[in-house]
């Protein structure tokens, strides 16, 4: 199963950088799970377990791929990639070309690097020579998924429907979970008017990921095809709820509403399109100019060598991925994927301020992800900046006001790191605050008795038994507390925000 | 951006035709007419600058100018842009029909050889004299041909009409408010500048897409009966929006018996006017379920057409798109409202990859349902050598109604002419040689036009119609008839402009089947009162005026 069926949850907006990005998504879980824990000496984050061969391993089945003995070593003749890398260049195209077929000349039976000349030709170049090279990986290795899906893609750009679904059965029945598997071939299904089946295969999906926003829309369409208005209004309303601008929803729920003859719902739900719009127009039109023909093209061949870096990072070649990386870095300014992998690989090769410097971009592109802010303190602890960490919280708490998360790491901090009992107590009860949660209020009280105030670590961990009287744990903390002239158990802040409970200190 | 990652989306718009069906009985055979005298080479201005306009011409018409009966051709030229030079300017081509499909150029006689660029076109009786005018969209200065009934067109000098130096899209006539005289809708495509560069792709320069330029409001010109004309578009309400629009039809699409108007527009979501009977319209395409495709998908709309195509008495509409789109058809669910029903009927098999252009529903095998023409080509003439999945010159096509909202691709069955490659536009379906089957004219771009007679076996029974009003307008534009032989009706509206930025089909065509007879046909004199009409022998062309039981022979027609 591939992490993007991992995770039933997978939004549309997710699901389309596929497969570039199981690694990269790996990347910031892992980065999510250390920072909570970014006090303790030793780092969860264990960078090993991100070496990006993981999505083609997932992708393979190991009995049919014989590649899988991993890493081979590198053709030593080939010349480095910088060779083929112009400074400077519009023929970027050609620029991609060099590097797919670089990799290939390197690790020539290494499937993976064929995989990448394939998508290569799939995209920028020759269909029938990504047809080849797809049909010659399925020779070595029948089951290897991504060559599955570029034929049948091939067979959909040709218009030959059920060929195309012949591929996508055969890479659902190599992973059978695999609800993107079972979203392709619904989709495939559907265009092609085989709509019972469409219907069949996509109610499945619904079954098993409630909250996928594409399946709800996909069956939506299927049934109103199907002439099934009621049925289709409730998936178009639920696609909603899930992905609010999802704008084929809206349009899809107002042509179902005025079938139905529901046109004062339809009206209603214009007017909420016609409001979704303007903000698309703005959008595009700030696309319009700040976009080309040729950005688009680096835009995509920036992704692609982010996964040939992966490549490299398989089979060893670090330096080659490195230098990829930064092509791509340069050549998609916004680009998420290449700044999160050389972050990864910085730290990999003990470089954190170089990964702290990677850290920052992302987070100025993207100032909403936690986990990017909760690694850059990580790492600044990990160098001994106190105050650069202290900053770094301060300014996404203030840039994030209603952000739990944040709120905890700084009890944290303002607990063990740089003790302010001010601070601490401030911030622990904005998070009860927040949350109104049962450990929260746990960890207010910890912050209380951390600070000799158990009164008041008393009265918080009240309020933790009134929200969750069924936790043994709070009712107990509570009793020892409550006995005259015994010591009550020290409470330390959860060293997981997920963990809930506090936890007792011999 | 295109994410080409994103596999599900690229799944999501593919085509659709593997509704499984039986083979039809091939009955529907086309051979391109030679010596026709059509001689007719598109020329587009271009210089190699790739300036956008030149790309999205032009319409043409067939229309009988001269009241001779015979149907004649008009060819919209484009002329020459910036750093072009044309030793001889390049002029819009009249045809003259002589019958027998021979054809004589009437061009600079009849006072049609317009120098302007050409891009849309519609004709009809606008003053009401009994001879039919002609409206060019022009890149440039639009402008009203008047027929002066003696075989010449004078160009009428307004200011109203010309509305200053747009790239024009589709343009129609319409009788907005039933007052008896047809008013003019002409949709406007972009704010055209040298000053914006074409785009660079492959390291090739490209023509740029309709979104690097600004939209423009569509235009709406009220009649004033007398011989003068007033724009009303804002006080309509058409000015108010602003799309990029190309072809255009007006028809009745809920039956409350007023015209409406449907926009295709490129790159974003259609548009559909409804009328509220006095020359009022508001946008309704969203609810009503025309403006995108069924997956919400805005497409690169082109052409339009409409026709009964279930004859279930309601008008369906016909949609061409860009490449890697399906021309579609939104099923009139007979509510006012439209479904898109392509992926379950098969009606837009083979249209994933063309650009398709000029579109035309009429009955190529006479068996009493439409079939679809559709003229495919591409924008970008260097599209060959970057890339392997489509080219610039395609096959034009025709998809067979199967009956049951079922439709099937034959176009490699049909004759060799289909094979024949080109990057064509506007197209027209219509008899030219009166013999009941619907021949097709072509307008390729840069090349010259052609001409496809329709040689289908003739095992099936025909008749034609040709409407005269006299209380509504006098072309009866609006105007919908519905034919009944042993017991099946069809239903056809008249229409002034249509298809790809065209104007065809002003004479009615049925295909009858095995019927010998016309039980009845009813018209609805657009905004009057309905006559009946009985016992017509089918293989004819027949007048029908209004107010008048006499059903005459129209050829030739004498008004």
């Amino acid at each position: 199963m591939s992490l993007q069926d991992s995770d039933p949850q997978t939004s549309r907006t997710q699901q389309s950088s596929v497969a570039s990005q199981s690694t990269w998504i790996l990347v910031l879980v892992l980065v999510s799970i250390a920072a909570a824990g970014f006090l303790s000496s030793a780092s969860v984050f264990d960078y090993s377990k991100a070496l990006p061969t993981t999505a083609f391993e997932l992708a393979t089945t190991p009995a049919a791929n014989p590649t899988n003995d991993r890493p081979q070593i590198p053709d030593a003749s080939v010349p480095p990639l910088s060779a083929w890398l112009p400074e400077a260049s519009l023929e970027t195209i050609e620029e991609c070309r060099n590097v797919c077929e670089h990799l290939v000349r390197l690790v020539p039976d290494l499937l993976e690097s064929k995989e990448m000349l394939a998508r290569f030709e799939f995209e920028f170049g020759d269909l029938q020579r990504a047809a080849s090279l797809w049909n010659e990986i399925l020779e070595k290795n029948p089951n290897f998924v991504y060559a599955l899906r570029g034929l049948g893609d091939i067979a959909t750009l040709d218009g030959n429907l059920p060929e195309a679904i012949v591929y996508f059965r055969r890479a659902l029945n190599i992973d059978p979970q695999s609800l993107s598997w079972k979203l392709t071939l619904g989709s495939a299904l559907l265009q092609a008017g085989q709509l019972d089946e469409a219907r069949q295969v996509l109610q499945d999906v619904v079954n098993r990921s409630p909250q996928n926003d594409e399946a709800h829309l996909q069956l939506a369409q299927v049934l109103a095809q199907l002439n099934e208005i009621d049925a289709s209004i409730t998936e178009f309303e639920t696609a909603i709820a899930l992905n609010p601008d999802d704008r084929a929803a809206r349009i899809g729920l107002i042509s179902a509403y005025g079938r139905a003859g529901r046109m004062d719902d339809a009206k209603q739900q214009r007017e909420n399109l016609n409001g979704l719009q303007v903000t698309v127009a703005e959008q595009r039109k700030t696309g319009r100019q700040n976009y080309d023909d040729v950005t688009a093209i680096r835009i995509d061949i920036a992704r692609m060598y982010v996964d040939v870096a992966r490549v490299h990072l398989a089979v060893g070649n670090a330096e080659t991925a490195k230098l990829l990386l930064m092509r791509a870095h340069s050549m998609d300014p916004h680009d998420l994927d290449s700044r999160q992998a050389l972050a990864y690989l910085a730290v990999s090769q003990g470089q954190p301020h170089n990964a702290i410097r990677w850290l920052l971009e992302i987070a100025n592109l993207d100032n909403q992800t936690w986990s990017t802010i909760s690694e850059i303190v990580r790492l600044y602890l990990e160098l001994g900046k106190i105050n650069e960490s202290e900053e770094t919280l301060i300014e996404f708490a203030n840039n994030h006001t209603d952000s739990l998360q944040v709120e905890r790491e700084l009890v944290r901090f303002y607990t063990q790191v740089k003790p302010d009992k001010a601070l601490a107590i401030d911030h622990a009860a904005k998070a009860t605050r927040l949350s109104n949660s049962a450990e929260d209020f746990g960890m207010l009280a910890s912050v209380y008795e951390n600070f000799q105030e158990p009164e008041l670590a008393i009265q918080a961990l009240k309020n933790a038994v009134e929200l969750e009287p069924e936790n043994n744990t709070y009712r107990e903390l509570l009793d020892l507390m409550f006995r005259d002239g015994e010591t009550p158990p020290t409470l330390q802040p959860s060293s997981s925000p997920s963990s809930g409970q506090p936890q007792l200190q011999p | 951006m295109i994410d080409t990652r994103c596999f599900v989306c690229w799944l999501l718009l593919f085509p659709l035709s593997s509704v499984q069906r039986a083979e039809p009985p091939q009955r529907i055979e086309f051979e391109q007419l030679q010596s026709s005298g059509i001689d007719f080479e598109h020329r587009d201005g271009s210089s190699g600058r790739h300036y956008l306009v030149e790309a999205i011409a032009a319409g043409m018409a067939t229309f009988d100018y001269d009241l001779d009966g015979q149907v004649d051709i008009y060819f919209l030229n484009g002329s020459a842009l910036r750093d072009t030079q044309y030793a001889v300017p390049p002029v819009n081509e009249l045809y003259r029909n002589l019958g027998a499909s021979k054809f004589v150029i009437a061009s600079f006689e009849s006072g049609l050889a317009d120098l302007g660029f050409g891009l849309g076109v519609t004709v009809g009786d606008y003053d009401n004299d009994g001879f039919p005018d002609v409206y060019l969209s022009n890149f440039g200065p639009n402008v009203l041909y008047h027929n002066n009934g003696d075989g010449t067109f004078s160009a009428i000098p307004s200011s109203v009409l010309a509305r200053g130096h747009k790239v024009g899209g589709g343009c129609c006539m319409l009788d907005i408010d039933a007052d008896g005289d047809l008013d003019i809708f002409s949709a406007n495509y972009i704010d055209f500048s040298y000053s914006i560069p074409p785009t660079e792709f492959h390291g090739r320069t490209n023509y740029g897409g309709p979104l690097l330029y600004p939209k423009l409001p569509d235009n709406l010109f009220l009649n004033l009966g007398n011989g003068e004309f007033q724009d009303i578009s804002l006080d309509s309400g058409i000015g108010r929006l602003a799309e990029w629009g190309m072809g255009s039809i007006c028809f009745d699409y809920d039956d409350d018996g007023d015209t409406d108007i449907f926009v295709a527009n490129d790159s974003t979501r259609n548009h559909l006017w409804e009328n509220d009977g006095h020359g009022k319209f508001v946008e309704t395409a969203l609810i009503v379920g025309l403006a995108y495709d069924y997956r919400g998908d805005p497409q690169g709309s082109m052409g339009v057409d409409a026709a009964d195509l279930q004859n279930d008495g309601l008008i369906d509409l016909f949609q061409t798109a860009y490449t890697k789109q399906l021309a579609t058809l939104y099923e009139n669910l007979g509510v006012g409202l439209f479904s898109d029903s392509t992926v379950q009927s098969g009606a837009g098999a083979g249209t994933y990859y063309p650009v398709n252009w000029g579109i035309g529903l009429a009955d190529f095998d006479n068996d009493g349902d439409k079939d679809i023409f559709i003229a495919n080509g591409h924008i970008q003439d260097n599209l060959d050598d970057i890339d392997d999945t489509v080219s610039y010159r395609l096959p034009n096509q025709i998809i067979e109604n199967l009956g049951n909202l079922k439709f099937s691709d034959i176009t490699s069955k049909v004759g060799s002419c289909f094979q024949v490659k080109e990057s064509s536009r506007g197209a027209v379906v219509e008899d030219l040689d009166a013999d009941g089957a619907v021949d097709i004219v072509v307008l390729n771009s840069r090349r010259p036009a052609s001409v496809l007679r329709n040689t289908s076996p003739s095992v099936s029974n025909w008749v034609e119609l040709e409407l005269v009003g006299s209380e509504c307008n006098r072309s009866a534009v609006g105007s919908r008839v519905t034919v009944v032989s042993e017991g099946k009706r069809q239903t056809l509206e008249v229409h002034s402009g249509r298809g790809y930025q065209s104007h065809f089909g002003s004479r009615l065509h049925f295909g009858i089947g095995a019927a010998k007879n016309i039980d009845q046909i009813e018209v609805i004199w657009h905004g009057h009162e309905t006559q009946l009409f009985r016992d017509i022998p089918c293989n004819g062309i027949y007048l029908l005026r209004e107010g008048s039981d006499e059903v005459r022979l129209a050829l030739p027609i004498m008004h």
